[in-house]
């Protein structure tokens, strides 16, 4: 038996390494969630004549044993490593990578032909609710590809997003107020960190200037006593990527004097409260999506008591969840929307609140793959 | 089911290998027939009673074969509807809709199928058509067991992607379960698998990364991620994109049948080589003796012998070779770009039987580049029907000399595996498998970390989080 052993030690190798992971990773229990990777993972599939029939359960169990597969993550983690110190990638999962500055960027080459689309569409979209509005000020977040202070690593291809945004604002209606953020965030000469390293979305110094931007001199910064910093903070782009060479971020929040109250939308315009509480999660800063921290995530509806004087009216994707905070300082009411989980039309909202000022503040990223922001024109369904 | 997939490798594989090496070797070919058929229906499960009825077809020609020995007459006509019925299947979904285009025959005669193709039809189609032609010829006699017969139509080994194995060449070996597994074949039989699981999941994944970075990534039709656009590549771009996917197909599809040698030779088949080396080929005669072996080799023993060869003078010698060359090209898919890819070949290979091959063996360097610019090119035509690409676009990007994206970020991103990959197309790795077989302690090793890493390649591609908790 020995004999046979050192005269096929390949098959051995081969037998034994297949074998033992096989029994291991059914042994192995099933995981429930993924929280790097932000999503549920599939467990076994049911059978079912019918699902054998269509090859549905096939694919289901390929899924259940990618998933579910013993020590995922540390493959994954390995697979990372050798892409970027063995091979001397500079890009890993669809993230671009410079290792001067530890800077990740999601990778855009060009826009996908949906992806093209859904920009037109959702161009047409807020130019047309503009349009239909007196009162708005738009703020677009620009990549920190697109800046000169945080430029993609020599060479690499991008969209033109500069280009993107100029024509998006040329198609907005001369009475919306344009705050061009590239002129705010895109200085080099500042050292103060506008975006993190390792998830696409920007700093809340990053959105700090944005406010100081809106609101101009009369802006309420919050004191430094209450700034804190939650260091360890690996983002979406970290999740990609699982860059050995990324360098944690610091999340900054403001324990800034507010109150926060969600609604569970009934239909359009009619909410009833679901919570009230303070402004953030703490729960999610021992967890991996620290950036859900803010504003307890993505909610339809939510309003926000601030220390200023008027209503505002916010429309946003999740840029804008660190950037509410220095509204409170200068605002009465804010009331947030977010149309991927209120799928109505502002225009009743707005007529019975009467705000004093409508603020639209998305991240460009956003505007070429989100599907709720047609919904700003969706027609009234009140009878 | 994909060899180098999780599920194969980690569920399918170990537990067919435990049964097929614990039963009795009389069970063997039962266990290799109903594994394979699990592993066809794994992947395509709908198209598994065509495949049944050219099994079933297959083996009565096989009897009536038999039975008309000292018929003439009658053994040509079984012969012919062998043929007819098997091809009749591959006609109808391959190539219906192309021929349709031609003549005119529109979508709602219910003539033609314009769904996806089922699963292994070119490879097993051509398989069950060798049975039947080595059993005409006499060169193999009949399989009675419909076991032993089906196994070897539908063996997992090659299914799905080839090596095509003539019937003759391995009818021994089906009929002999006691001799099958041996220590030497079960050896090697891993060497192949371990190295062609590398130079699919890590050679060819990887540098195919290139191309899709310059073309886009489709499913479905649809493009799920965006790449440069050939539209805005630079001509040099356009030029390292082609070069990226001679290699990638080249890794892949021999990576892929390395892996099937292997699976074949751990349950006791001897399967020919695939590919010797292709690359380093100094003529396009010389390139066709090593790329895709057991196809060219199919043709010539099953349609250009039987035309006459070269036996008849040159004008029949032509004409065979085009009729052997619109085949090839055929055979790779039904489109124009095809047909112009094996005219191509025609082409070459005619100025090179009447007039430069001499030449060509003479040259020491030039020939290789000659070989290696025609073969690239041709797999830009080759690539030219798919998503993404396009013929005049194409063309027009190879040659007029455009500017657009560069190749420098490509060359920097990929600077470590274009190195590795143009050294493997190269005799190094030849060279240096040589020096590990004396070596055997640093062969397993390199052999254990190839695995090793190309299992955590097909884990680390499958990472995919999303932006915001999907419920």
């Amino acid at each position: 038996m020995i004999r046979k052993i050192k005269q096929a030690p390949t098959f051995v190798l081969l037998t034994l390494f297949i074998f033992l992971v096989t029994i291991a990773d059914i042994a192995a229990p099933d995981k429930k969630i993924s929280e790097i990777e932000n999503k549920v993972l599939s467990h076994i599939p049911a059978i079912s004549t019918a699902s054998i029939m269509n090859g549905s359960w096939m694919k289901d169990y390929g899924t259940y044993v990618q998933d579910q597969f013993l020590l995922r993550d540390t493959w994954i983690t390995v697979h990372s490593v050798l892409e970027t110190e063995v091979l001397r990638k500079v890009e890993t999962g669809g993230i671009l990578l410079d290792t001067k500055s530890a800077m990740q960027y999601p990778r855009f080459f060009s826009l996908t032909d949906s992806e093209t689309l859904q920009w037109e569409k959702n161009s047409a979209a807020f130019a047309s609710f503009c349009g239909k509005h007196e009162n708005i000020t738009v703020m677009f977040v620009p990549s920190a590809s697109q800046l000169k202070k945080t430029p993609l690593p020599a060479g690499a291809p991008s969209i033109d997003e500069n280009a993107l945004m100029d024509s998006l604002f040329r198609k907005l209606p001369g009475k919306t107020r344009i705050v061009d953020l590239r002129n705010t965030l895109g200085n080099p000469s500042s050292s103060a960190q506008y975006f993190y390293r390792n998830d696409h979305h920007w700093t809340t110094d990053g959105a700090e200037m944005a406010y100081r931007a809106y609101y101009g001199e009369k802006a309420v910064i919050p004191d430094v006593s209450l700034r804190h910093e939650q260091p360890g903070f690996m983002g979406t782009s970290y999740s990609k990527s699982r860059w050995f060479r990324a360098q944690s971020d610091s999340l900054v929040w403001y324990d800034v004097p507010a109150e926060m109250t969600i609604y569970q939308t009934e239909r359009e315009n009619r909410f009833s409260e679901k919570s009230h509480g303070g402004l953030y999660e703490p729960d999610a800063l021992a967890s991996y999506d620290k950036y859900a921290f803010f504003l307890h995530g993505n909610n339809g509806y939510s309003r926000i008591s601030g220390n200023g004087e008027g209503k505002i009216l916010l429309i946003k994707d999740s840029f804008a969840n660190c950037f509410v905070p220095f509204l409170t300082g200068s605002y009465e009411i804010i009331d947030v929307i977010d149309l991927r989980n209120y799928q109505y039309s502002p225009d009743s909202l707005i007529e019975s609140e009467k705000y004093d000022d409508i603020l639209i503040l998305y991240g460009m990223q956003t505007l070429f793959t989100d599907t709720s922001i047609i919904n700003l024109n969706r027609p009234s369904v009140i009878e | 089911m994909v060899f180098s997939s999780l599920p194969f490798l980690f569920r399918f594989l170990p537990v067919v290998l435990v049964l097929y090496y614990v039963v009795p070797d009389a069970w063997k070919n039962s266990v290799l027939f109903i594994g394979s058929l699990i592993f066809y229906c794994w992947g395509e499960i709908r198209f598994f009673p065509i495949l049944l009825v050219v099994v079933l077809i297959n083996y009565c020609c096989g009897l009536l074969l038999e039975r008309t020995e000292e018929k003439p007459v009658l053994k040509k006509i079984i012969l012919i509807f062998g043929i007819s019925a098997s091809l009749s299947f591959l006609l109808y979904f391959k190539y219906s809709a192309f021929l349709g285009g031609i003549f005119g025959i529109n979508n709602s005669s219910g003539l033609i199928w314009k769904g996806t193709l089922p699963l292994g039809i070119s490879f097993y189609t051509f398989q069950a058509m060798s049975y039947v032609i080595d059993l005409y010829r006499g060169k193999a006699p009949v399989e009675k067991n419909i076991i032993t017969f089906g196994s070897y139509i539908v063996m997992f080994p090659q299914l799905i992607a080839g090596p095509i194995v003539k019937y003759s060449a391995i009818h021994a070996q089906l009929r002999n379960p006691s001799k099958r597994v041996t220590t030497d074949r079960l050896e090697t039989g891993a060497k192949f698998f371990i190295v062609g699981l590398a130079q699919k999941v890590l050679l060819a994944d990887g540098i195919g990364k290139l191309w899709s970075d310059i073309i886009g990534v489709y499913q479905n039709g649809v493009m799920t991620q965006a790449g440069v656009g050939l539209t805005n590549a630079s001509t040099g771009l356009a030029w390292l994109g082609i070069a990226a996917y001679s290699m990638q197909l080249y890794f892949d599809f021999n990576g892929y049948s390395m892996m099937g040698i292997g699976l074949g030779k751990m349950l006791g088949f001897d399967f020919p080589d695939n590919f010797k080396h292709p690359y380093i080929s100094s003529s396009i005669t010389e390139f066709w003796r090593r790329w895709h072996i057991t196809l060219s080799g199919w043709f010539r023993d099953y349609v250009y012998i039987p035309l006459g060869g070269n036996k008849l003078g040159i004008g029949i010698q032509l004409r065979n070779l085009l009729i052997v060359w619109l085949l090839t090209g055929i055979w790779h898919g039904a489109g124009w770009n095809f047909v112009a890819w094996g005219m191509y070949y025609f082409i070459l290979l005619v100025i090179e039987k009447l007039w430069l091959l001499p030449f060509l063996k003479k040259g020491r360097i030039w020939p290789h580049i000659y070989t290696l610019f025609l073969v690239v090119f041709g797999w830009g035509l080759f690539v030219s029907g798919e998503r993404g690409v396009g013929l005049s676009l194409l063309l027009d990007r190879l040659f007029c000399l455009r500017s657009g994206v560069s190749v420098s970020y490509f060359l920097r991103n990929y600077c470590v595996i274009l190195t590795v990959s143009v050294l493997c197309c190269t005799s190094l790795p030849e060279k240096c498998w040589k020096w590990m077989e004396k070596h055997r302690a640093a062969q397993i090793i390199v052999l254990g970390l190839l695995l090793a890493v190309s299992v955590c390649y097909l884990v680390g591609t499958t990472n995919s989080p999303f932006l915001y908790f999907n419920f």
